[in-house]
């Protein structure tokens, strides 16, 4: 993988992204397990006020039932009759209450009605004392009705109370959980973005330094080495910059070597001609003292040689042009070193 | 109930056909019909002389539910002396005029002594000062009073007011399976006579009987309690029925005995 800028920007962005996504994972998941245990309590006390609903209307029914045995009007017997179906249908209707305790408090109660309304038969026949008996046996399953709802209700509150203590306990431990994962995620983050941040600013402040030294002149400058990626190109283009420098650099050393080359040059090819030119002249306009035998051989003769040392010069000066334009075609014949060497 | 309205006349044209009508069912139920008028007349005597007794309790109710009024002079005696004139206006005899030693002059007896006996007893309850309203009304003295008679005349006779099932607030006052049926079958007809009674000679308890059941009507003192609004809490505490004037409230349902 070639590491860029932008991949660690969107490597960052993943790793805040995963973070923050963790995160509300987690809260999701806690705010769901807290939602959980509200709706167990929720339930539980529900049940609760449905227990306690239905052992007021038990009582309601036994307050109906003996206003009934004592005024023995129809109107109570209908009020006790209503309570009745209604103390069944909430009794039938307790959730998450054992069908056990509920058949055991619906048997006692309909053995309490019905012993009741025998009582009510007896005054009814003006038969008091066999009246009296009953409500005495009515009081007595009233009472195992009443202790079966006590512990029916003291059951539920005790599961309602504890539904609530590990709601707390619940949302307490959620929410240490969440700081610690809060924590440990901001942790991630700054150290990953102060990771990223160092590998970005750190080869920048060199290549920065880099310009500045090239900018001084000093081209010697160490360039940072094997970088990837936007910085890597940088650090290419600075280098590639810097060999552009030492190029012109050299051009401008040849070139300067080329003048001091012409101006020797010159001199080189202006010393046979002047003598080509001067011994001509003589020859020509020297009278007759230049005019012997032995002059004319010897300034011919150095005539000669000065034109053979130009040729000379000029098939090097063209040789070297040849070189340079890469048009020198080298011909392989045999040699005598001897005759070179002279 | 109180103050109901007396149904009928001894010589109207419906008292003959109730006199018709008791000799048809005498004879179906081997009776001879001599025996089922005498006995019809007493029904009719000791329902006339309930509803007298009771008549008077109602008008002397306003002085019963007197809050400031100590003793108030209501005795057995001043109830009874109205109760005989109140007999004797509308049924034109003396309810005393029989001995004590024939049964219709033994029940009419039980039923005086029966109403002389309740309002003994109830003496501290009507002179109560500072209480208005007593509980004291014509429905529960003619409970007491049919109680009291049931007390003296067991196995001999028994009176008993009663009423449609829906209609009664007392479960004293349930209908039997005998009444039930009447109560609320044929007297409730729209097209039955008012006042026109029902009788049958039928077995209670193993025992032949004669039994009437003499119809009563709400009148207007009935309805402060029995009348609209229906459901609307009346002064003894209990909803009312939202009756009308002239509905059918009850029966007088009267038993007697007949010895083999």
């Amino acid at each position: 993988m070639n590491p860029t800028i932008r991949k660690y920007l969107f490597a960052l962005c993943f790793v805040f992204s995963t973070c923050l996504l963790g995160v509300s994972v987690f809260l999701v998941q806690a705010l769901s397990t807290g939602v959980k245990a509200v709706e167990q309590e929720t339930r539980f006390f529900n049940a609760l006020d449905q227990a306690n609903e239905a052992r007021s209307v038990f009582y309601n029914l036994r307050y109906w039932l003996t206003e009934l045995s004592v005024s023995l009007l129809m109107q109570s017997e209908r009020n006790a009759d209503a309570a009745y179906l209604r103390f069944d249908k909430s009794i039938k209707s307790l959730p998450g209450v054992d069908s056990a305790t509920i058949s055991t408090i619906r048997t006692k109660t309909n053995l309490m009605v019905k012993i009741a309304k025998r009582a009510v038969e007896s005054y009814s026949k003006d038969q008091r004392v066999l009246g009296n008996s009953s409500m005495a046996q009515t009081r007595v399953h009233a009472a195992l009705v009443e202790a079966e709802f006590h512990k029916l209700v003291s059951s539920l509150k005790q599961q309602a109370v504890l539904a609530r203590n590990q709601t707390i306990q619940g949302a307490s431990r959620a929410e240490y959980l969440a700081y610690i994962v809060v924590a440990l995620f901001s942790i991630i983050g700054f150290v990953f973005t102060i990771y990223l941040i160092r590998s970005i600013t750190t080869p920048l402040s060199h290549i920065q330094d880099s310009i500045r030294e090239m900018t001084a002149g000093n081209l010697d400058t160490k360039l940072p080495e094997s970088l990837l990626g936007e910085i890597g190109d940088m650090t290419s283009a600075l280098r590639l910059l810097r060999d552009a420098e030492l190029g012109r650099l050299k051009v401008d050393e040849a070139n300067r070597a080329k003048s001091t080359f012409l101006a020797v040059m010159s001199h080189e090819l202006r010393t046979p001609l002047n003598a080509i030119i001067g011994f001509s002249y003589l020859l020509l306009n020297g009278g007759a003292a230049f005019q012997t035998a032995d002059k004319v051989q010897e300034y011919v003769g150095d005539i000669h040689n000065s034109g053979e040392h130009l040729l000379s010069v000029i098939d090097d000066v063209l040789d070297t042009v040849k070189v340079e334009s890469g048009t020198m075609q080298i011909s392989e014949t045999l040699v005598l070193l001897e005759k070179i060497s002279k | 109930m109180s103050n109901l309205v007396i149904p009928s006349s001894r010589f109207s044209r419906f008292k003959r056909l109730q006199i018709g009508a008791t000799v048809f069912l005498a004879l179906a139920n081997g009776v001879p019909a001599n025996a089922m008028e005498q006995e019809t007349v007493t029904a009719l005597e000791l329902a006339e002389l309930l509803r007298a007794a009771r008549s008077v309790i109602a008008s002397n109710q306003p002085l019963i539910n007197d809050l400031n009024k100590g003793p108030k002079g209501l005795t057995s005696q001043k109830v009874l002396e109205d109760t005989y004139a109140t007999f004797r206006k509308k049924m034109g005899t003396d309810p005393l005029r029989f001995s004590a030693e024939t049964k219709r002059g033994k029940l009419i007896q039980a039923q005086i002594s029966s109403i002389k006996e309740v309002i003994d007893k109830q003496q501290e309850t009507i002179n109560q000062k500072g209480v208005g309203f007593k509980g004291f009304v014509p429905a529960v003295f003619a409970r007491l009073v049919n109680e009291q008679f049931r007390v003296k005349m067991r196995g001999v006779a028994d009176i008993k007011i009663t009423a449609p099932y829906e209609l009664v607030r007392n479960r004293k006052a349930l209908p039997d399976k005998w009444e039930g049926k009447f109560l609320n079958g044929v007297m409730r007809s729209k097209n039955r006579p008012k006042g026109k009674n029902l009788k049958e000679i039928s077995n209670v308890g193993g025992t032949k009987a004669f039994r009437i059941l003499v119809p009563e009507y709400y009148s207007k003192v009935c309805l402060s309690c029995h009348g609209g609004p229906k459901g609307k809490i009346d002064v003894t505490g209990y909803p009312k029925e939202g009756a009308k004037l002239g509905d059918l409230g009850g029966a007088i349902s009267i038993t007697l005995f007949m010895k083999e």
